[in-house]
């Protein structure tokens, strides 16, 4: 027999990602007791971590070529559209971003740039290495001026994650920008090394020297505006941006790769906000089974290496992510919640080869499958009955994972409904 | 116009192979290939250089074609060839009477089938079922499709031989039962290009009833299609063949870092009706899974199909036809100048080639005779790159670089970022990409995919994908998105069959990073998508 030690506390989040480490700061922040566990990897630390918030749900059409959707239908979690209270939602997003972005700023990652007129943009955004709009992070001022602007890339040679003859080209081409141009520099460190990961070139940055190298190829180049890949991690980009610019005279700017940092920026800060806030923050332990008893869960089991835990609570929050944060799982042809107790909603079976749809609609049509949730982001049980104290959050919803849903934009927003209605459950 | 002794119409390895042995004997020729060369049923096949085992028993003259034919690939092609040898098994259920008159077959026929006993089978491939009754080894190997048909484009161009991809071969203008023009559009451009050729080969596979219709001629031929599951992993040493009536789901080879398990047999009707169904997945994952159980729990990458053209008509089933050629010359029905050719199997290619050749050859009156199976299909001189080069990365570039092997070294030492690792899956240098990438074949990223095995992997190109397209729009100016959304379009066909477990995850993380990069939606595919259905 395993050893089993017992614990309680107010609030159990499991999953660590978006989802979960907001829900965990914001409970926190009402003087709750939050523990969330998590276990490998989140979607959110892989993202490209372009977050966009629709302000205004007024209905405006966006169009897209001949096609023209409206933004509230194409931006909107599943679980709101049925009780789609405009008004409520923008109050919502309002107030949450004015929860969220200070705490962000305490833990580095601090909004520079103005906020977009109908857009709430929180990172980098991932349009086609799109720097542009969104480098409100990582940049002074504000660079939506840019495409009036002479801009050059600047590649690193050995990082392949960044290629500025793509970026120029694309960037040119889908944005309709003339006037960019591709450089490429040879850092000493990244010699004779191919193909480095991100996280490694961002630890590389911190030797002497390095700074001082990509000033000078900056000064190289006769441009006003520079796009460089990202590659400080969340401790010092503010600093290192802000100590180029200087350097150089030029305004610096950042260009999102496919596997870049700002995700794990905005993962880590986070986390950071969540343990500032209070949170027990155990990485490493997964939730493998929950101990429902009529329509309340009481505890959940959770596997470490040695020993298991049992942790008892008021109420749980289910922030497991999506198909690929492993929250849901693919049985067979359907797709179903890895605890496999909730409700799964819209799970028609999906036939990978009926050819009506390619590869690339079914995932689209899969990414729509996830719990069902009601406007108060209440869990349902499989045999239909709407749990108590069980809440979801975050692309284990219904209509929430990307690029299908909202991605980390869902993720925020449900997290903050949802908290809300935990405190209520709590209250009771 | 252009005038040309001989125009071959196929560039699969018939046609490749057809093409290199009358080039040898100093013909004039051009061969045309309406797609890349090997895109057709020689790129979809299962990659077993047959010893002739499997059709011992049922299909002799096959069987004895094929147990000479793999001698010789095996002395002249051994840069594309793993020669792995192969074990037959029975099955605890299977028809022990069939072992017996398999080894007695093998014998007539003059394959090397030897048995050994289950646990030196086990010995040998430990991932065996335990439930084995019989074990019998023969000489079956691993042959890379890709690479044996371009080395036969290169040597007949080496020979002076013109072959061109992306011409597809639209109208026959004959003149009293002499086939004078033949109309052909350049695809790359659109352009029309006239050849007024001597004789013309018909060695166009699935499509060769097709070709012939342009002659107002008819072949009698059955089309079958053959869907095979690529499983991520090399889980066997040799290839694994089920020891019963050739059936479907029999067959297992390794093939790279992968295993490539088939085949099915279905009638269709058209050669374009080459998908593999999620049926046909799941049916040979459970087939081949009773020889070696780890395939149920490994991760199908990615299914593929293939159309044989069978000799003969009206049989209800495509096993039943004999996997031998047939050679047509159509001056019987009243075209002096015009031979077909069908049938066959990739490991009888050079054998079939050397028939038409022949014939070819007395019509045209020429004396050279047939060298292809003594010399070696390419001769290169490796002597200096290892010099250049670790050798670990020189044999793997080397064994896929043909001809070149000593350009694409260059490239990857010189150029700048010449030794970036573009596709990991597959350890695929930037170097080898961006001389690719300037050769005169070359128009898809697909093409670099057949000739360098880029995105060939379990991501799929998902990774890789950044690096091959910024490869690529250095060294051509076509449209970047263009390239992308044909490339991810092709790749997702295969992909299709395949969608549950780790695939399917592997496929969502592709859609984020993909997506989230360059915002393709649904919307800008459909023109592309269409324009691939040809
Ligand atoms: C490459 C990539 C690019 C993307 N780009 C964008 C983008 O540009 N914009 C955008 O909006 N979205 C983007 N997304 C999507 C976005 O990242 C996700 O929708 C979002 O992060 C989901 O957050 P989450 O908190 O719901 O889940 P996750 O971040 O996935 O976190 C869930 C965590 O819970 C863990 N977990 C699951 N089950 C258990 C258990 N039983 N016990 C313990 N732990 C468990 C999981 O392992 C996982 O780590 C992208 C995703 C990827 C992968
Ligand atoms: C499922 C399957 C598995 C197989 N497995 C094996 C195996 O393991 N071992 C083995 O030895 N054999 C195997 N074979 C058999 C082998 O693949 C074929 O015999 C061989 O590839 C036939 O080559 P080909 O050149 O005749 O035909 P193809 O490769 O089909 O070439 C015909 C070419 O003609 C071109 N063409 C068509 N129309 C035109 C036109 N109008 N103008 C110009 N060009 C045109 C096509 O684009 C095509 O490239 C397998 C076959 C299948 C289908």
């Amino acid at each position: 027999m395993r050893k089993i030690l017992n614990v309680e506390t107010d609030i159990l989040i499991i999953g660590h990602g978006a989802a979960g480490l907001f829900s965990g700061a914001v409970l926190s922040s009402f003087g709750k007791q939050v523990m969330i566990v998590g276990e490998g990897a989140t979607s959110t630390s892989l993202s490209t971590g372009n977050i966009i918030f629709q302000r205004d749900f007024d209905g405006n059409v966006e169009k897209r070529k001949d096609r023209e959707i409206t933004i509230s239908e194409a931006l909107m979690p599943y679980v709101f559209r049925e009780h789609l209270d405009t008004e409520f939602i923008n109050a919502e997003i309002r107030a949450m971003t004015a929860f969220l972005l200070p705490r962000l700023n305490n833990c580095g990652l601090v909004l520079n740039g103005s906020i977009n007129r109908n857009q709430v943009l929180l990172t980098n955004t991932g349009f086609p290495y799109s720097c542009t709009f969104a480098q409100m992070f990582a940049s002074k001022g504000d660079l939506t001026n840019l495409s009036e602007k002479d801009i050059a890339l600047l590649g690193l040679l050995g990082y392949k994650d960044f290629d500025p003859d793509l970026a120029a080209l694309l960037i040119s081409k889908i944005m309709n920008m003339k006037n960019v141009s591709a450089y490429w520099t040879q850092i000493s460190e990244f010699r004779r090394r191919y193909g480095m990961h991100p996280t490694e070139v961002a630890h590389l940055t911190h030797n002497d020297g390095f700074q001082e190298q990509l000033a000078n190829a900056i000064k190289d180049i006769d441009c006003d505006a520079i796009g460089i890949p990202p590659i400080f991690s969340l401790l010092d980009y503010q600093l290192r941006m802000t100590e180029l610019e200087k350097r150089t005279g030029r305004e610096i700017f950042e260009v999102v790769t496919p596997l870049s940092l700002p995700g794990l920026r905005f993962h880590e800060a986070l986390r950071l906000a969540a343990r500032k806030e209070g949170c027990r923050l155990s990485e490493g332990l997964k939730a493998s089974s929950l101990r429902i008893i009529g329509r309340r869960a009481e505890s959940a089991i959770l596997k470490g290496k040695f020993m298991d835990t049992e942790v008892k609570f008021g109420c749980l929050m289910i922030c497991t992510g999506g198909l690929l944060g492993g929250g849901l799982i693919a049985n067979g042809n359907k797709i179903a919640d890895s605890f496999d107790i909730f409700q799964v909603e819209k799970m028609p079976n999906f036939t990978y080869s009926n050819t009506k749809y390619g590869v690339h609609s079914l995932i689209q049509m899969i990414a729509n499958y996830g719990l069902k949730a009601d406007s108060s982001m209440h869990l349902y049980l499989k045999t239909g009955e709407r749990l108590e104290n069980v809440l979801g959050a975050g692309s284990v919803l219904e209509g929430c994972s990307f690029p299908a849903g909202l991605g980390l934009g869902g993720a925020l927003l449900t997290a903050w409904i949802s908290t809300k209605n935990a405190l209520e459950v709590l209250d009771q | 116009m252009q005038r040309t002794e001989v125009l071959i119409i196929g560039g699969g390895i018939t046609g490749a192979g057809i093409a290199r042995d009358l080039a040898c004997r100093g013909a004039e020729l051009v061969l045309v290939e309406a797609s890349d060369f090997s895109n057709g049923a020689t790129g979809r096949c299962h990659g077993m250089l047959h010893s002739g085992a499997r059709y011992a028993v049922n299909d002799p003259i096959s069987a004895t074609e094929c147990a000479a034919e793999n001698t010789i690939l095996k002395r002249i092609a051994n840069f594309c060839i793993e020669d792995t040898g192969g074990i037959f098994v029975s099955l605890k259920n299977d028809d022990l009477d069939y072992a017996d008159r398999f080894l007695s077959s093998c014998k007539k026929t003059g394959v090397a089938a030897k048995e050994i006993t289950v646990e030196e089978a086990l010995k040998k491939e430990p991932m065996l079922s335990k439930e084995i009754v019989r074990a019998f080894e023969v000489p079956d190997a691993s042959v890379d499709p890709f690479l044996l048909t371009l080395g036969n484009i290169e040597s007949a161009r080496e020979a002076n031989a013109i072959a061109l991809n992306y011409h597809s071969v639209r109208e026959f203008e004959i003149n009293e039962g002499v086939i004078d023009k033949v109309i052909v559009e350049n695809l790359r451009n659109g352009s029309v290009e006239i050849f007024k050729p001597e004789i013309v080969v018909n060695a166009s596979g699935a499509w060769a009833n097709k070709i012939a219709s342009l002659a107002n001629l008819s072949i009698e031929m059955t089309l079958d299609k053959g869907s095979m599951v690529v499983i991520n992993g090399r889980l066997t040493n040799g290839l694994i063949n089920r020891l019963r009536k050739p059936s479907s789901g029999d067959i297992i080879v390794p093939s790279y870092s992968s295993s490539i398990i088939g085949t099915t047999s279905i009638r269709v009707d058209s050669p374009n009706e080459n998908k593999a169904t999620e049926e046909e997945v799941d049916f040979l994952i459970r087939e081949t899974a009773m020889m070696i159980p780890d395939i149920a729990i490994s991760r199908a990458v990615r299914a593929y199909a293939g159309i044989r053209p069978l000799c003969g008509s009206d049989r209800s089933c495509g096993r039943e036809i004999s996997r031998t050629f047939q050679l047509i010359d159509h001056s019987e029905q009243g075209i002096e100048n015009f031979i077909s050719v069908i049938g066959g199997k990739l490991t009888t290619y050079r054998l079939m080639a050397e028939r038409v050749s022949d014939l070819v050859a007395s019509k045209l009156g020429l004396s050279g005779s047939c060298k292809t199976a003594i010399d070696p299909l390419l001769s290169v001189n490796r002597e200096d790159i290892h010099a250049r080069i670790a050798s670990s990365i020189a044999n793997r570039v080397v064994r896929k670089s043909l001809l070149f092997a000593n350009d694409v070294i260059q490239r990857c030492t010189e150029e700048l970022r010449g030794m970036e690792v573009v596709c990991s899956c597959e350890e695929v240098l930037r170097g080898e990409l961006s001389y690719w990438c300037n050769h005169q074949d070359v128009k898809e990223l697909s093409d670099l995919m057949r000739r360098t095995r880029v995105g060939m992997g379990y991501c799929q190109g998902g990774l890789c994908i950044f690096g091959l397209l910024s490869t690529m729009i250095d060294h051509s100016d076509r449209d970047p998105m263009e390239l992308l959304v044909r490339f991810i379009i092709e790749r997702e066909r295969g992909v299709e069959p395949v969608l549950f477990r780790g695939q399917l995850k592997e496929e969502f993380f592709k859609e984020h990073l993909i997506n989230g990069v360059y915002h393709l939606d649904a919307y800008s595919r459909g023109e592309y998508e269409k324009d691939l259905e040809r």
